[in-house]
């Protein structure tokens, strides 16, 4: 899902350099305060989890076992995120419902999962085959890293599209590690298909092990990405 | 149309170095002979005879199984034997005939002369029959006839053409009526040979999960019955198949189901066969474990039987149930083990020699040895040439790159003369020079031919450079190159040069080779995505272009989706691939959907920029529909010709009238669309209409002057490809049309008309929509019988025309579609040079992606060259990059370029130039 870039700016010889701090008119980008902390170390934990429990072996019973490991610490993560969230918008910080926020973005992502079970079977996922493996995929990738995304900005979504729509938006992008991170659970997921059609007859080949594993490295891989440029 | 050269030449010496060639001895073995156990045989081949054909199959109720029970029955009594009979591939007749007459292994070269079989001179035991006056009558299958046509005796010659698949009869009905009379009067020949075509051509035709195929075999088996009443004691019965068939009929690889035939002894003597245990003839499992002998294992045994010397090349061994005794065969074995060890001698051999004293077993050892060495053997490949025809691809990429991307376009088209004078002189002296190199110093291993090759490219290439070096520097030229990817680098490219680099890289391994397909329409459906997310994002678009716009990128999303759930499977996709090309009800129902669907869809783009006048209704709406209704009728009697009760109750629809109306309606329609409709396109439509506004006129269609009446031409030809194509194709075409019109319509919106990423798109297409009109990189998927809707026999050109446009319909669809990238939505220009440079531009992009993957599907074939699969993946892989070179360039250049942009620019511009 390479998708998620977008239209950078070309420059023209004679046209000054561009400012320092890109500055999307009207729509300013949220930042996050101790970057650090809001990497999604604990996808690497539920990962290493699922493999313990044998998702090679019973891919549907382990990956169900996984998404209920991956709510409650995803709502704690959801947590992390706002408390160390600068929204730059001129409500504050106080007005909101943090804990509406929180359970509320994880209820939404998991609603939109049904949206992207279409888009995962338009990139060619098996409509009847596999189904229940493609939703509890969707429903995974969209915990990863819709979920973030939407606490992130406060389900303000015009304020998201408009981030999206800007010049330069890679570099607003990637400069918030929780935006990273997302944007890395997509491209990991993408990246994720790749193996599937090598002969070596390995269990991790098995459909949707590789785009799961895609997904959660791509978001820790991402918020890395971010903190480092 | 130079580069064209140069990269034919290049193709040319890779090719002859890759497919190999195996070194004919033209010796004819002179050994002492054996005394005879028959004085005469009887040689009946039935075409594509799959081994469990033969054998009973329990519980099976496919149409063939258990409808050919004669061979088994009769092997289980003493008068016969039924043993499997396994071919080498490539598993294509002319090869298995050269391989079951010499006991040698035709090599892969041999392939592509199926179309014409030449004269073998390699010692067979027809040529041996002939030196010793015994008389062979032959009817059947021509390829017989092609290869030995010298040793049958002309009065009892009765070929028939082979080729025709599309007809079941003619062939097996000219074998009955000529081989029953025959019979009856022994006197006349000596070995009497009959090659029946029918069950191989049900196979093509209709796959042999069809009715047909139980009608055809349960024939088959008649006819060996009445064979069988007729033989008198001195003559023995040898029926086989040269080869089998996979699961939809086709052959040519060496899977299993292809490899695997019957071959089935019976004469009247008194115990003539020595069998063996009989847990060596297992038929459980479809005969999976039942014993198997090898296809050349048939030379030595007929040459032993029938008193002959044993072919000189021969590497088969005598099978041992075709001789009445242990020591029969044993003594057999023996002559046997001499032939070989006078081979192994006179070709230099390198594994262990026959032991000085040796019996039956150490005979069968050696012959094992040799066996497998010439296997490795025959697999040499010349590097030297191979190299070079790496190296010129190579100079012809880096020139087109030059070309395409880093001159400004308009100095191109400036520069053309130049380019055609100094073209000519340099290759002309490259010709000369590389002339007089050869006469001079006469170098080892290289022919005249491939000097005047190298010469001739070397000449051309540095002719290109000559004009290019004169007025631009090579660091002016680093300099562009390094301005692309700093100023003009944006996500758009970024996605088109990945999938540029993805698609070579598929080439490092098997497995994405064979999931190609699948590769591509991930690719696109990216591409999808991509566009909608741009949609929904830019800050540029107005809300209404932003769901138009929306909505295009879903149409091309889903149809892109939708194309991909058709295709059908190569061998190794399975058991994770499901075909879903067979014609059935549904998919004859779809294409009237389509001739309904598809006009209506394009006039509403059409309308989209207010086009659709004058031309455009004549062309989309009555034209293109009558042709799409009548193509939809065509197919439908096709598929009830096919169809058990229609065929059965309605004898008629067989029929020679019905045959008739077929040919001339497909006759006709082929023409008005590639020629008619084409000659009309010249005259140059427009689809403009002056409208009445007031005090003022306005053109109405005016902002779509070029590419709506370029797109017309597209069509000629998609009507014309979608005639050649079979139901299931000709949908995925229909969908392919909408796919470049809302591409078009995006590319307008979201501006990205003169990114690289645009023909990069397009070429994908191509792609995709090769592998869902029913192809893969494969031989046995080439569609052949459809070059047969217009002729009956193979008739120079038409039939292999039709072959082309079937094969590479897609390809040629989206380089004509090329130029609209640019034409779509602009308003006639007054620097129509500029446009046309534009339009080079893309067209040279096209063709050096393509040149990028087929120089990286050359590499990775030649790299790996010892690969176990290289026959099977790799090798028919740069054989599809190299056709695809060739019709790429001969499209764009004639079709898109001469013809197509040049027509529409310099018509556009008489009327609206200023």
């Amino acid at each position: 899902m390479v998708n998620q870039r977008k239209k950078q700016v070309s420059f023209h010889n004679n046209t000054p350099s561009p400012p320092a701090t890109p500055e999307p008119r009207g729509l300013p980008m949220p930042t996050v305060e101790r970057g650090w902390l809001t990497i999604p170390y604990h996808h690497l934990a539920v990962l290493a989890f699922m493999f313990r429990q044998g998702l090679t072996t019973s891919v549907q019973a382990t990956l169900l076992q996984g998404l209920f490991t991956l709510i409650p610490l995803q709502l704690a993560y959801n947590y992390l995120i706002v408390s160390n969230t600068n929204s730059n918008t001129k409500r504050g910080k106080d007005n909101d419902n943090i804990s509406l926020l929180v359970v509320g973005a994880v209820l939404v992502s998991l609603a939109l999962s049904g949206p992207l079970h279409v888009c995962l079977v338009l990139f060619g996922a098996p409509i009847f085959a596999y189904w229940k493996e493609t939703a509890l995929l969707a429903a995974h990738l969209a915990l990863v890293a819709f979920d973030p995304l939407l606490v992130e900005f406060k389900f303000d979504f015009a304020r998201l599209r408009g981030i999206f729509g800007t010049d330069a938006a890679i570099r607003t992008l990637v400069g918030n590690p929780v935006v990273a991170s997302a944007l890395g659970g997509f491209v990991g997921a993408w990246l994720g298909v790749l193996p599937i059609p090598l002969d070596w007859d390995r269990p991790w080949q098995q459909w949707p092990i590789t785009l799961v594993v895609g997904s959660y490295l791509g978001t820790v891989v991402g918020g890395l990405v971010s903190l480092v440029m | 149309m130079f580069f064209a050269f140069v990269q034919f030449i290049g193709i040319a010496f890779f090719t002859s170095g890759f497919l190999l060639k195996r070194e004919v001895s033209p010796i004819v073995s002179d050994i002492a002979p054996i005394d005879a156990s028959y004085d005469k045989a009887v040689v009946f081949v039935i075409d594509a005879l799959r081994f469990d054909f033969t054998v009973p199959v329990q519980n099976s109720s496919k149409p063939y199984h258990n409808s050919l029970p004669i061979l088994y029955d009769l092997a289980q009594t003493p008068q016969g034997a039924l043993l499997k009979f396994v071919a080498d591939p490539p598993t294509t007749t002319l090869q298995r005939l050269k391989g079951m007459t010499t006991g040698s292994l035709p090599t892969f070269i041999d392939a592509g002369s199926n179309f014409d079989g030449t004269a073998i001179d390699e010692d067979n035991w027809l040529l041996q029959l002939h030196r010793h006056n015994r008389t062979v009558a032959f009817m059947g299958d021509d390829t017989w006839d092609a290869l030995f046509s010298q040793y049958i005796d002309p009065n009892l010659n009765f070929p028939y053409d082979s080729l025709n698949v599309w007809d079941l009869h003619t062939v097996d009905n000219g074998v009955i009526d000529h081989m029953f009379p025959l019979l009856d009067q022994p006197h006349q020949w000596d070995v009497l040979i009959g090659h029946c075509l029918g069950v191989d051509h049900v196979g093509h035709r209709y796959g042999p999960n069809h009715f047909t195929m139980k009608e055809k075999l349960s024939q088959m088996n008649q006819v060996i019955a009445d064979i069988i009443d007729k033989l008198d004691d001195r003559t023995l019965l040898v029926v086989m198949g040269d080869h089998g068939m996979d699961e939809t009929g086709n052959h040519g690889g060496d899977a299993p189901d292809e490899v695997e035939s019957a071959i089935f002894f019976y004469s009247k003597k008194p115990l003539p066969f020595h069998k063996l245990d009989s847990s060596h003839y297992n038929i459980s499992n479809a005969g999976a474990d039942y014993r198997r002998v090898n296809q050349i294992d048939l030379v030595p045994t007929m040459s032993v039987l029938l008193g002959l010397p044993i072919p000189h090349n021969n590497l088969g061994f005598p099978i041992e149930e075709a001789f009445s005794s242990h020591a029969q065969w044993a003594e057999a074995a023996e002559a046997c083990a001499r032939q070989l060890d006078n081979f192994h001698r006179l070709t230099e051999l390198k594994s262990a020699p026959l032991p000085a004293k040796y019996d039956a077993n150490e005979a069968a050892a050696f012959q094992h040895r040799l066996l497998e060495e010439c296997h490795r053997m025959w697999a040499e490949f010349d590097l030297v040439t191979m190299s070079l025809g790496i190296l010129i691809i190579f100079l012809a990429l880096t020139f087109i790159l030059t070309y395409a991307r880093s001159i400004p376009s308009v100095r191109v088209s400036t520069m053309s003369f130049e380019f055609i004078g100094s073209v000519v002189a340099m290759s002309l002296l490259g010709v000369v020079l590389s002339f007089s190199v050869y006469i001079v110093l006469k170098p080892a291993d290289f022919t005249l031919k491939k000097c005047i090759g190298v010469g001739a490219s070397l000449g051309t290439i540095i002719g290109f450079w000559a004009p290019i070096m004169d007025r631009f520097s090579v660091s002016w030229l680093l300099h562009q190159v390094k301005d692309f990817f700093v100023y003009n680098f944006n996500t758009w490219s970024f996605i088109g040069l990945m999938f540029v680099v993805l698609h070579t890289l598929v080439f490092a391994s098997n497995s994405f080779v064979v999931w190609e397909d699948q590769m591509i329409n991930f690719f696109v459906v990216t591409f999808g995505f991509a566009l909608a997310f741009a949609c929904a994002t830019s800050d540029k678009l107005t809300p209404a272009t932003r769901i138009l716009g929306l909505s295009h990128a879903v149409t091309f999303t889903v149809l892109s989706r939708a194309t991909a759930a058709i295709g059908i499977c190569r061998e190794e996709q399975r058991p994770y691939c499901v075909p879903s090309f067979a014609t059935q009800w549904w998919s004859l129902v779809l294409l009237f959907v389509v001739a309904w669907l598809l006009p209506a869809v394009i006039m509403h783009f059409y309308k989209l920029s207010d086009s659709y006048h004058s031309a455009a209704p004549l062309w989309v709406g009555k034209g293109l529909k009558s042709v799409l209704v009548v193509n939809a009728v065509y197919w439908s009697v096709e598929w009830l010709q096919s169809y058990e009760p229609v065929a059965a109750w309605v004898p008629f629809v067989n029929g020679y009238l019905v045959k008739a109306i077929k040919l001339s309606v497909a006759r006709l329609m082929l023409f008005s669309t590639l020629f008619m409709a084409n000659l009309s396109w010249s005259k140059g439509p427009l689809c403009v209409k002056l409208a009445n506004g007031g005090d003022r006129q306005t053109i109405l269609g005016y902002n779509n002057v070029y590419g709506s009446s370029y797109f017309l031409l597209v069509l000629n030809f998609l009507a014309a490809v979608m005639l050649v194509s079979k139901p299931m194709a000709a949908v995925s075409l229909a969908m392919l049309v909408v796919q470049i019109l809302s591409l078009l319509e995006l590319f307008d919106m979201l501006d990205i008309r003169r990114n690289v990423v645009t023909p990069i798109v397009f070429t994908l297409l191509g792609y995709q929509h090769f592998f869902s009109t029913g192809h893969q990189a494969t031989i046995p998927s080439i569609q052949w019988e459809v070059g047969f809707i217009t002729t009956e026999t193979i008739w120079f050109p038409f039939t292999h025309l039709n072959i082309v446009l079937n094969t590479f319909g897609s390809f040629i669809v989206v380089a004509l579609a090329i130029p609209l990238i640019t034409l779509w939505k602009i308003v006639p220009s007054n620097k129509p040079i500029t446009v046309l440079s534009q339009v080079i531009t893309n067209v040279t992009t096209m063709i050096t992606y393509q040149i990028v993957v087929s120089l990286s599907s050359l590499l990775f074939a030649a790299h790996f060259r010892r690969h176990l699969m290289v026959w099977k993946i790799f090798a028919p892989r740069f054989m599809l990059s190299g056709m695809l070179i060739i019709v790429l360039n001969v499209v764009l250049v004639l079709v898109t370029l001469w013809f197509g942009t040049g027509k529409v620019v310099t018509q556009v511009n008489r009327i609206f130039g200023k």
